[in-house]
C-alpha cells in the first residue's frame, strides 16, 4: 500500500515549485491507490494549476466529494468553464442561490467561506443577479477584509459602499476567517522549510546514529524508508492522538536519556518546552537537532490533515511575504513582538543556509519561547542563571555561539558537511527520511516508558502555553511581519539564547538541575503567557490595522474613481497614500486612469509612460494609455507601445486593444477591426475591446455590427459608459436624435463629470429644437470642464443659428485665443461676418481658415469663397485657392451645405 | 462627363506617382470600403484570382482567362457611398496585359447595371484614380459596382490588374456635431469623442 502522507507532501512540493507535470503524475498515482477527499482534491488541484481545468472539473464531477475544498474547486472549475449553473450547484446544495442559503454557505465552507462568497458573487454577476452578488461580496468582505477585489467588484457594480467600515478589523475574530489553514498554504510553508530540512536531516541522522537508540544510519536507503514508513503511519496515528488530546501529558516517554526525553517533548509538540529542554541538552548538537525536530513538526503538522491544533499555528507561516515596514505601526519597545520575528527568522533562507547554520537555527528554535515571554521572562532567566551577566550583551552572542560550536564539533560539523555530501538525493526522499526520524523518535518515546518524575512535572504545564500559542496564531497576521520588529527581536532572541544555552552549559552533565531551572522558567512563562497573549492580540490587530488604514484610503479613492469623481480620487490618492505606495505602478495607473477620464491626456500619457518604462511587461491599464495616445494622435509612441506589447504577450486582450488603437489611428480601420476582434477572441470578458470594436465599426459606418458590439459591452458591464456613448453616437449618425439623447444621458448618468457627453447631449437637444435647453447643457459642460473648446464652439454655433451674432462672435473670438489654429473656428467666424455683411472680415477669416486647412479637408470653406466670389470680388485670390483645392474638391454638394448652414438642420 | 475624363487622362501618369490611395486614406478624407463587399470576377487564371486583387501586394496580380470584356464585380451588402476607385496597373511589367479602356458601371444587381463612365488609360504605371460621381454629387450610393476592361494595350487579350481600392467619402456633414467640417486640430479632436 502506498503511504499517503509523504506522497502528498511530495506532490505539494512539486506543485509549490512549479513542477506541475510531476505533481499531476504523482497525484494520479496517489489517486489510483487511495481515493479519498484529500487525494481527489490534490489531483484536482494539480490539474487546475496545470491549466487542465476541464480535466479537473471532470474529475471532481465524476468523483463528487463532500469536502468543502473539493466542492469549492469544482465550483471554481465550473466557473472557469463558464458553467455557471453547475458552479452554483457545486457551491450550494439546493442548486440555486438566494439570500437564505448564504448562511449555509458559510457553515459549509468554513475557512473557505469568503472565497466561496466571492465565487458566488461572480456567478451572480454573470447571471445578472446583482443584488445577490452584492450581498455575497459584502459577506466575503466581512469574513475577510483583505479581499480587495471583492471590494473592487462592489465598486464596479456601482455600489456605494462605506470603505471605512469594510476595511476595518472590529474584532480579532476576523483573523479566523481571513487566514487560511488549508493544506495548500501549509504546504507552502512546509516547502519553504525544505532547504533547512535537507541540511538538518542528515545532521540529525548522524547525530542520532551517534547517540544510538535509533536504527537509521547515515545513507538512508529506500528500503529502510519503506519499512519505516509503515512504522510512520502507526506513529502518526499515535501522534494524532496526542495532538488532539492536548491535556494528555506525554510523560511516559521520558527515559534517562536526556536526548530522548527532549525528542519526545518535541514530538509532543510544545515548542516552548523545546527551548527549555534545550537548555539541558548541552551535549547534543542543539542547532541541527532541535531545528530538525521543529521542521518535522511543521511537516507533520500539515501532513496530518485536519484537526490538530498545530495547523493553526502554521497558518500564518504559510504566507510569509517579504517584510514590509509600512503597514503596521509597531511599537518597537513592546515586549512581546517576538513571535513574528522569530518566525520570519525560521523561514528566511538567509538564516537557514548560512554557514553558521546550527546557531541561528537553534536560536530560532529556542526563541519560540521568548516570543511569548518577552522581557520579563528574560530577566527571570537572568536571575536564575549566574553566568548571564557577561552573556547578555549583544556582541557576546556570537562569541558564545562560538563556544557552543566547538563544544559539539563532531555533531555539527559532521552534520553540516555530511548533508552536502550524503544528501544530494531528492527532496522528497530526504523529507520522508526526516519524517521517519521524527516518528521514530516519537516511537522511541512511546516505547521507553520509564516515567521520570521531573519530566512529568515538566510536562504537565505544557498545554496551557500551547493554548496561548494557538490563540496567538489566530491573531498573527502574516502580511504584517515587520522587519524592524524582527531586528529588534533578534537582539532579544539572541540574548535569550545566550542565557538559555549558558544555563545549559552551566549545568553541563547535570540534567536534573537544568530541568528544574527550565521548569521555573516555564512556570514564569506560563504566568506571562496570558498577559502576553493579550498584548500580542492587540499588537496583531494593530499591525493589521496598518494595512487596513492603507486599504481604506485606497478604497475611498477607488470608489471615487469608479464613480468617476476623478478629481477627488486623484486628490485622495495624492494626499492620503504614503509615498512609496503612491509611487507604485498600480496606484500610478489609477491616477493615470483618472487623468484619462478627466481628458487630461497629456498627464495620463506622462504617467503611463513612466509606468511602461519602469515595468515594461505590465499590461494593466495599457489600453487606457493607448487610448490616450490615440486621442492625442501620437502615432509613433502608440505604435512603439503596440510593438512592445505584441512582442510580449499575444494572449492578452490589452495587447490587441493597443494594436487596434494603433491601426485605428493610422486609419487602417479594417486592420484595427481585425485586432479588436482578436482582443474579443482572446478574452470575451474584457469589455473595453467590445467598445473599441464598436467605435471602429462606427468609423467604417457599419452601424448594425457596431451596435451589436456596443450592446455586447453593455451586457457585460452595464456601467461601461463608453459603450452607451457609442450607441448614442450611432443613433446620432442615423439622425435618431431622441434615441441618441437617451443613450447619451445613460452614459452621463454613469459618468456625470464628462463634458464630452454633455456636449453631445447639447447638440442632440439642439437638433430636437430645444435650443434653450441645449444652451443650458452646454453651459453646464463649460462649467464642468472649462478647457473643453467644443462647448464654446457649439455654443457659438447655436448663437449663430439663433441669430445672436454678437454673442456668437464673442464666443468664437475667445475660442480663437484658446485654440488659434482651428480652421473651422475661422470658417464659422467668417460665416458670421458674411451674414453681418462684413465682407472683408469674412474673406479674411475664410482665407485664414483655408491657410490652416491646406489639405482642403473641408470643401465648405472653398464653397464659402465661391459663394462670395461669385457676385463680386477677389477673383485672383479665389482662383489661386481653387487650384490648391483642385484634387479633392471637385464639386461638393454645396447647395445642401448652404441650406444646412442656414437652418442648422440637416436634411438627411 | 466624358470630357472631364479626358482632362483627367492628361495628367494621369504624373499624379499617379504621388497619388497614393493609402496616404489619402490615412489623411482621413476617404475610407476603404472594398473589404465590406463581395468580389467576383468574370474569369481568372488559376492562382491569379480575386484574392490577388485585394492582398495589398503590388507584385501579385489578377490575370483574366477568357473573352473580353473582363469584369470585376463588387457587390455591397447595403447601399454604400462611393467616391472613387483606385486601380493599380503597371505597363512596364504587364505590357499587353495592361488595360487601356475601362468602364465603370453601377446598379443594384447584375441586371440593371448602368455605365457611369469610361476611362482610357495610356501606359499607366501605378495607381490610377477613377472618380465616381453622379451629376453634381461627388459620390454615388450603390449596391454594386462593375469594373469592365474593354480593351488592353497592344490589343492584348487577357488582362492584369494588381490592386483595386474602393473609396467612400468620410462623411462629416452627416454627423451633426461636425456641421462645419471636420476639426483639424488635436485640441479639438481630442474632445470630439470618447473612447
Amino acid at each position: 500500500m502506498m503511504i499517503q502522507e509523504p506522497v502528498q507532501a511530495a506532490i505539494w512540493h512539486c506543485m509549490n515549485y512549479y513542477d506541475l507535470k510531476d505533481a499531476v503524475f504523482l497525484a494520479e498515482r496517489l489517486c489510483s491507490e487511495v481515493e479519498s477527499d484529500d487525494t481527489i482534491f490534490l489531483l484536482g488541484t494539480s490539474y487546475f494549476r496545470s491549466n487542465q481545468v476541464h480535466q479537473a472539473y471532470w474529475l471532481l464531477k465524476e468523483k463528487a466529494r463532500k469536502s468543502p475544498q473539493c466542492r469549492f474547486l469544482q465550483a471554481k472549475c465550473a466557473y472557469e468553464l463558464k458553467k455557471f449553473a453547475e458552479a452554483e450547484t457545486a457551491l450550494i446544495a439546493t442548486g440555486f442561490a438566494d439570500s437564505k442559503n448564504f448562511e449555509e454557505l458559510q457553515k459549509d465552507f468554513g475557512e473557505l467561506a469568503c472565497f466561496a462568497y466571492q465565487l458566488m458573487a461572480q456567478i451572480c454577476v454573470r447571471t445578472e443577479r446583482n443584488k445577490l452578488a452584492v450581498s455575497a461580496l459584502r459577506r466575503a468582505l466581512k469574513l475577510n477584509p483583505f479581499m480587495w477585489h471583492a471590494f473592487a467588484d462592489l465598486c464596479l457594480l456601482g455600489q456605494d459602499t462605506d470603505a471605512a467600515s469594510i476595511f476595518q478589523i472590529q474584532s480579532t475574530d476576523v483573523f479566523n476567517t481571513c487566514q487560511g489553514t488549508s493544506a495548500n498554504s501549509m504546504v507552502l510553508f512546509g516547502a519553504e522549510q525544505h532547504l533547512q530540512q535537507q541540511q538538518v536531516n542528515q545532521s540529525l541522522v548522524n547525530n542520532l546514529s551517534n547517540i544510538s537508540n535509533y536504527i537509521l544510519t547515515t545513507p538512508v536507503d529506500q528500503q529502510q524508508q519503506q519499512q519505516q514508513s509503515q512504522q510512520l503511519i502507526q506513529n502518526q496515528n499515535q501522534n494524532q492522538n496526542h495532538n488532539s488530546n492536548l491535556m494528555t501529558p506525554i510523560n511516559n516517554n521520558n527515559n534517562n536519556n536526556n536526548l530522548n526525553s527532549s525528542i519526545s517533548m518535541l514530538r509532543g509538540g510544545s515548542l516552548m518546552q523545546n527551548s527549555s529542554m534545550l537548555a539541558m541538552l548541552e551535549d547534543t548538537p542543539m542547532g541541527g537537532y532541535t531545528h530538525d525536530s521543529s521542521v518535522q513538526q511543521h511537516q507533520q503538522l500539515y501532513d496530518m490533515s485536519s484537526g490538530t491544533p498545530f495547523r493553526k499555528q502554521f497558518k500564518y507561516l504559510s504566507a510569509i511575504s517579504p517584510p514590509t515596514p509600512s503597514f503596521g505601526v509597531m511599537p518597537l519597545t513592546s515586549p512581546c513582538t517576538g513571535g513574528d520575528g522569530s518566525f520570519i527568522g525560521a523561514h528566511t533562507p538567509v538564516m537557514n543556509i548560512s554557514s553558521y547554520s546550527p546557531m541561528p537555527q537553534m536560536l530560532v528554535e529556542v526563541n519560540q519561547e521568548p516570543k511569548i515571554m518577552g522581557k520579563k521572562l528574560k530577566t527571570h532567566v537572568g536571575g536564575l542563571i549566574n553566568r548571564k551577566e557577561s552573556s547578555l550583551n549583544k556582541p557576546a552572542v556570537f562569541a558564545q555561539a562560538g563556544n557552543i560550536t566547538p563544544r559539539t564539533p563532531n555533531n555539527n560539523n559532521v552534520g553540516n558537511n555530511g548533508n552536502i555530501n550524503v544528501a544530494p538525493n531528492a527532496n522528497a526522499a530526504v523529507r520522508r527520511s526526516s519524517r521517519l526520524f521524527s516518528n521514530s523518535a516519537y516511537s522511541v518515546k512511546e516505547n521507553n516508558k520509564s516515567p521520570n518524575i521531573t519530566n512529568n512535572k515538566f510536562v504537565q504545564p505544557r498545554s496551557p502555553p500551547r493554548k496561548t500559542k494557538s490563540r496567538m496564531t489566530k491573531i498573527c497576521l502574516n502580511n504584517e511581519l515587520i522587519e524592524e520588529k524582527s531586528h529588534h527581536l533578534s537582539e532579544k532572541r539572541k540574548e535569550k539564547v545566550e542565557t538559555i544555552t549558558s544555563s545549559g552549559a552551566n549545568n553541563n552533565g547535570n540534567g536534573r538541575t537544568a530541568a528544574e531551572e527550565a521548569k521555573v522558567l516555564l512556570n514564569n512563562s506560563l504566568n506571562n503567557a496570558q498577559t502576553m497573549a493579550h498584548q500580542l492580540l492587540g499588537l496583531k490587530k494593530q499591525s493589521a490595522d496598518g494595512l487596513m488604514a492603507l486599504l481604506r484610503d485606497l478604497a475611498e479613492a477607488y470608489q471615487l474613481l469608479s464613480n468617476f469623481q476623478c478629481k477627488a480620487a486623484v486628490k485622495q490618492l495624492e494626499t492620503t497614500i504614503p509615498k512609496h505606495h503612491l509611487n507604485s505602478s498600480w496606484v500610478q495607473s489609477l491616477i493615470g486612469l483618472a487623468r484619462y477620464e478627466m481628458r487630461e491626456y497629456e498627464d495620463a500619457i506622462t504617467i503611463f509612460e513612466r509606468i511602461h518604462k519602469a515595468e515594461p511587461c505590465r499590461l494593466d491599464y495599457m489600453e487606457i494609455y493607448s487610448s490616450s495616445l490615440w486621442h492625442l494622435q501620437r502615432e509613433v509612441e502608440l505604435s512603439a507601445l503596440a510593438q512592445d506589447l505584441i512582442n510580449q504577450n499575444k494572449t492578452n486582450p490589452v495587447t490587441w486593444c493597443v494594436s487596434g488603437n494603433c491601426f485605428s489611428l493610422q486609419k487602417e480601420h479594417e486592420t484595427a477591426i481585425k485586432f479588436f476582434k482578436r482582443a474579443v477572441q482572446v478574452d470575451p470578458d474584457f469589455v473595453y475591446s467590445y467598445t473599441l470594436l464598436g467605435h471602429e465599426l462606427v468609423l467604417t459606418e457599419e452601424f448594425d455590427k457596431a451596435m451589436d458590439y456596443f450592446r455586447a459591452a453593455v451586457v457585460r458591464d452595464p456601467r461601461h459608459y463608453n459603450a452607451w456613448f457609442g450607441i448614442g453616437t450611432i443613433y446620432s449618425k442615423q439622425e435618431k436624435y431622441e434615441l441618441a439623447e437617451i443613450h447619451y444621458v445613460k452614459a452621463l448618468k454613469i459618468n456625470p463629470q464628462n463634458s464630452v457627453i454633455l456636449v453631445h447631449i447639447g447638440a442632440m437637444q439642439f437638433y430636437m429644437k430645444k435650443k434653450d435647453l441645449s444652451l443650458q447643457t452646454l453651459n453646464t459642460a463649460a462649467a464642468l470642464d472649462p478647457k473643453n473648446p467644443l462647448t464654446r464652439f457649439h455654443r457659438g454655433s447655436i448663437y449663430f443659428s439663433l441669430g445672436k451674432y454678437q454673442e456668437a462672435l464673442r464666443e468664437l473670438e475667445e475660442l480663437k485665443e484658446i485654440v488659434p489654429k482651428e480652421s473651422v473656428v475661422f470658417y464659422l467666424i467668417g460665416k458670421i461676418h458674411k451674414t453681418l455683411g462684413n465682407m472683408d472680415l469674412a474673406l479674411m477669416h475664410f482665407s485664414w481658415a483655408t491657410d490652416l486647412d491646406p489639405k482642403g479637408a473641408n470643401n465648405q470653406i472653398k464653397d464659402a469663397f465661391d459663394s462670395m466670389a461669385h457676385p463680386s470680388c477677389c477673383p485672383a485670390n479665389n482662383t489661386a485657392l481653387d487650384v490648391d483645392l483642385e484634387p479633392t474638391s471637385e464639386r461638393s454638394d454645396d447647395s445642401t451645405q448652404a441650406q444646412q448652414d442656414g437652418s442648422y438642420e440637416s436634411e438627411y | 462627363m466624358a470630357t472631364s475624363m479626358d482632362e483627367d487622362l492628361g495628367p494621369n501618369p504624373a499624379p499617379s506617382a504621388d497619388d497614393d490611395p493609402l496616404a489619402e486614406e490615412r489623411l482621413g478624407f476617404v475610407r476603404e470600403v472594398g473589404a465590406q463587399a463581395v468580389w467576383s470576377l468574370s474569369s481568372c487564371k488559376p492562382g491569379f484570382g480575386v484574392e490577388r486583387l485585394r492582398d495589398n501586394i503590388m507584385d501579385t496580380y489578377w490575370q483574366s482567362d477568357g473573352q473580353l470584356p473582363h469584369l470585376v464585380n463588387i457587390q455591397f451588402h447595403k447601399r454604400t457611398n462611393i467616391s472613387q476607385i483606385y486601380i493599380y496597373t503597371d505597363y512596364k511589367l504587364d505590357e499587353s496585359y495592361t488595360p487601356s479602356r475601362i468602364s465603370i458601371r453601377s446598379g443594384t444587381n447584375f441586371n440593371d447595371l448602368q455605365e457611369l463612365q469610361v476611362m482610357d488609360l495610356t501606359e499607366p504605371t501605378g495607381w490610377v484614380q477613377i472618380p465616381i460621381k453622379d451629376g453634381n454629387v461627388k459620390s454615388i450610393r450603390t449596391f454594386m459596382l462593375q469594373i469592365a476592361v474593354i480593351s488592353n494595350h497592344q490589343n492584348g487579350r487577357d488582362t492584369h490588374m494588381r490592386q483595386i481600392r474602393i473609396h467612400a467619402p468620410v462623411e462629416g456633414k452627416h454627423y451633426p456635431l461636425e456641421l462645419f467640417g471636420k476639426f483639424g486640430t488635436v485640441d479639438f479632436q481630442k474632445f470630439a469623442t470618447i473612447r
